[in-house]
């Protein structure tokens, strides 16, 4: 064991968490103002495919990246429209979203493409001005430039809950949507916003998942990081902080499982490894005593229809 | 004379309810305007809509004379209005500046500027005259400190009319006093305050005018010094009360609950030391102390809620320690619960269904030894509804929809309904108007002269010295003495509750001035 070794499984449990950790901010946003979202896997899955989408046609990452935002957002407004305008119940709804975007993403991609994965596309799997640093360039521009914008999203989140006047709001709006209404404020455009910012967040985790990870779309390729991202946020108390360190820690059994497959170390079945993150986010979950909650978390709040 | 709020021809509807009917009500600028009336009257409705929270269907507002129409609270805000709801609207996981401040935030470039809210909260505490500590959290204050915070949440937005929607249901005397204390200042200082309230002696102390509703339309308004407390309580519940029962023979000696040296312990804190104590059939036992001296938790003993860390229970000559409240329940135990929303109803479920809970699997419910007979279920809750004079338009009503009162006469007639031996009452009148306090002392009154007994907790001592035949009274977890009620003074037990134990005649005169500086006069 080299130091290499380790610099290596570093970078890649940096690479692994970051999806989950940028789709978990989304989250923490969306089960803030009071919204659970299953969602947020379909809502990557969009972001993914719209972004490949976007690179393939006008040979712009970058561009691919804004296309990621707007497919993550729609799926976003679709979650927004059902449970915060009609009440509707949140976890169908987002388990809903996610089964409609897979297979949406599936039949264009068939459609436009041919075949369930797409050719590669101009990607933004390295960051270039960084390369030229002394000694660290190798291995920070070795990362996508997504990854320095997830983690730019960690801090200015942060700032947003704990720093701003829409914090303390959203803060609020998730424990008590009432107390919030008779402060004078709209708790609607309050939840529609909370549930926005997560899909245009979850959006850009699947634009990284399809080209900062990646060059291309193929369906499946989202594997459940969109829930393992849901239990970041629970698991990291649905603070920055937390589901940053949450996702790192899944990040890294995920990267022990890869690495442990590769080298083929011992005679374990590959599927049986890759479930590794699962567990270790199930007994992180389990272990946790009840000592935080969201008391408005997964409600309904319709307008004109409350006693006071 | 240009009025601060006039409502003209008010109405609103509910579904199956017509909350306000034409309601006229004019409240001079200035003063403290006092709205009362029976639970399920209207009165949260009305203010609401002058809140901007509901509107109105028909009818118009108007403003230090101007015409308003307020699309929601923002509104209503903005036109110098704040409101002080019936339940807090508080979130207790933050501090009390960031409650006070939220949707008006100090801000510093784009941050939310925290140092200056505590700061601007902490001057227009101190510009009123009001104590509060602004930089802590809310979940760790006092009710009555929540209560302040409340009003200076309404102070903070520049509100110059605050209506204050049954304040004092949740304080202590001594924190009604400062409310009433605040009050006085705010109106000196110009501020119009409209308060609701059950509590008539508040009405006569705190108010200068005083409005009626009854079943949703305005009774009357009338001031202060032209009515006393028998002509509202006729105008509010349409007769004579007569609050307290009447007792119809002497307690019988036949013991009917034993408890021996009953101990808690909560967060390593003693919360009961060694209570003993006994209750005979056909007597009602009062439990005095202020809040928080142990008896709450006694009742809860009793009822099976919480077990004691130490000693044992007797309920008719079987130990009943161990058992559950569902066994409680089905040896004759019933239990009204302190907090009717938290540990007495299931507010999102129907009427009906709150009425058999705890008892579904009596055979009169039953079908086929596993379902539920909801034709029994429907048509024993229409009995209750019509007996213990629930107001509500039917009994598939969701239990939240109900007004306050409403939903504690829910609990009381389940409660009753299984024709309990033992009723153990935690403050079974809190938030209800003096028809339905009437309702229930005669209920509680009734179960006694046929040979009940009842264990209940109260924070009003009068209501305790009225239902009693004994008193025992609490101080710090220990059981301080027992009075007999018919000889008992209300100095004698206002001093026990702060500690001295059973003081001679002579002395307690001087120590319960103290202890119980409230004056009452029991409503009749
Ligand atoms: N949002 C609502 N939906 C349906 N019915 C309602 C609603 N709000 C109030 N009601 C009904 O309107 C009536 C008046 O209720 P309101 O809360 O104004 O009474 P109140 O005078 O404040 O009573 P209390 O003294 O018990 O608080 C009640 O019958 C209540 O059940
Ligand atoms: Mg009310």
């Amino acid at each position: 064991m080299t130091l290499g070794f380790f610099v290596v499984l570093l970078l890649s449990v940096i690479r692994l968490s970051t999806p989950m950790f940028i789709a978990g901010l989304g989250n923490m946003y969306c089960e803030r103002v009071g919204i659970l979202n299953l969602g947020a896997e379909g809502m990557m899955v969009s972001g993914a495919f719209a972004a490949v989408l976007g690179s393939y046609y006008t040979g712009n990452p970058w561009i691919g990246v804004l296309c990621g935002m707007v497919g993550g957002l729609v799926a976003g407004a679709i979650h927004a429209l059902i449970c915060v305008e009609f009440g509707g119940l949140h976890a169908i709804s987002g388990l809903g979203i996610t089964m409609l975007f897979n297979g949406v993403t599936k039949f264009l991609c068939l459609s436009i493409f041919g075949s369930t994965f797409t050719p590669n596309v101009a990607a933004l799997q390295t960051t270039k001005i960084l390369q030229g640093l002394p000694v660290l360039g190798k291995y920070l521009g070795a990362l996508s430039p997504l990854v320095y914008l997830g983690g730019l999203i960690a801090v200015i989140s942060y700032f947003v809950i704990f720093r701003t006047p829409y914090g303390l709001r959203v803060q609020m709006v998730g424990d008590d949507p009432r107390t919030v209404e008779t402060a004078g404020i709209d708790v609607w455009k309050m939840r529609y916003s909370g549930v926005l910012i997560c899909g245009l967040l979850c959006g850009i985790a699947g634009a990284y998942m399809s080209l900062g990870q990646l060059d291309r779309f193929f369906e499946g390729m989202i594997a459940g990081k969109g829930m393992l991202a849901v239990i970041a946020v629970k698991m990291g108390k649905w603070e920055p902080k937390g589901i940053l360190g949450t996702a790192l820690l899944l990040g890294f059994f995920d990267a022990v499982q890869l690495q442990l497959q590769i080298n083929g170390v011992i005679g374990i079945p590959p599927e049986m490894l890759q479930l590794l993150p699962y567990v270790a986010g199930i007994a992180v979950l389990s272990m946790q005593t009840g000592a935080t909650r969201l008391s408005a978390l997964d409600s309904q709040y319709l307008r004109n229809k409350y006693k006071f | 004379m240009v009025y601060a709020v006039e409502m003209r021809g008010i109405t609103k509807r509910f579904p199956a309810v017509l909350a306000n009917d034409h309601i006229d009500i004019a409240i001079k600028a200035g003063t403290v305007h006092a709205i009362i009336g029976e639970n399920g009257a209207g009165k949260s409705t009305l203010m609401n809509i002058l809140y901007g929270l509901h509107k109105p269907d028909q009818g118009e507002i108007l403003i230090n004379g101007q015409k308003q129409v307020f699309g929601s609270a923002t509104d209503a805000i903005a036109c110098g209005i704040g409101m002080v709801h019936q339940h807090f609207m508080l979130v207790p996981r933050l501090t009390v500046a960031d409650n006070v401040v939220l949707g008006k935030e100090p801000r510093k470039g784009l941050l939310y500027d925290r140092k200056g809210a505590i700061a601007k909260v902490a001057e227009v505490c101190s510009r009123h005259n009001i104590q509060v500590d602004p930089g802590k959290k809310v979940a760790d204050i006092s009710l009555g400190m929540q209560q302040r915070v409340e009003i200076v949440k309404t102070l903070y937005r520049g509100a110059e009319i605050i209506i204050l929607d049954e304040p004092t249901a949740v304080l202590t005397p001594q924190e009604i006093d400062d409310l009433g204390e605040i009050l006085r200042q705010l109106k000196e200082g110009g501020k119009t305050i409209i308060i609701i309230t059950h509590k008539l002696e508040e009405v006569m102390d705190f108010s200068d005018d005083i409005s009626v509703l009854r079943g949703g339309k305005h009774i009357a308004t009338l001031r202060k010094e032209a009515t006393d407390i028998p002509e509202l309580t006729r105008l509010m519940v349409g007769r004579d009360v007569q609050l307290g029962g009447r007792k119809e023979s002497a307690p019988g000696k036949e013991e009917a609950l034993r408890l021996t040296d009953i101990g808690y312990v909560a967060e390593g804190r003693k919360v009961l030391k060694g209570i003993s104590l006994v209750l005979h059939k056909g007597e009602v036992l009062g439990l005095a102390g202020i809040d928080g001296s142990g008896q709450s938790q006694l009742a809860e003993i009793v009822a099976g809620v919480l077990t004691p860390s130490a000693g044992s229970i007797k309920f008719q000559d079987r130990d009943i320690t161990g058992k559950t409240v569902a066994q409680r329940k089905k040896g004759g135990i019933g239990f009204i619960a302190q907090d009717r929303q938290k540990h007495g109803l299931v507010m999102d479920f129907s009427i009906a269904e709150n009425l058999v809970l705890g008892f579904q699997r009596r055979p009169e419910y039953c079908q086929y030894k596993i379902g539920v007979n909801s034709k029994a279920v429907i048509s024993g809750a229409q009995k209750r509804i019509k007996e213990y004079d629930i107001r509500t338009p039917g009994e598939s009503v969701r239990v939240s929809m109900l007004s306050g009162g409403n939903q504690q006469k829910v609990v009381v007639a389940r409660e009753m309904g299984s024709r309990p031996q033992l009723i153990v009452a935690d403050q079974p009148t809190r938030g209800v108007d003096v028809g339905a306090i009437e309702a229930i002392h005669n209920i509680l009154i009734d179960h006694r002269n046929k040979g009940g007994s009842v264990l209940l907790v109260s924070l009003e001592l009068d209501e305790l010295m009225m239902l009693s035949d004994r008193i025992a009274v609490f101080f710090d977890g220990r059981l301080m003495g027992i009075l007999d009620s018919a000889s008992a003074t209300r100095e004698q037990i206002g001093m026990m509750m702060v500690g001295s134990s059973l003081p001679k005649q002579g002395e307690a005169a001087k120590g319960g001035k103290q202890a119980e500086s409230r004056k009452e006069e029991p409503v009749s």
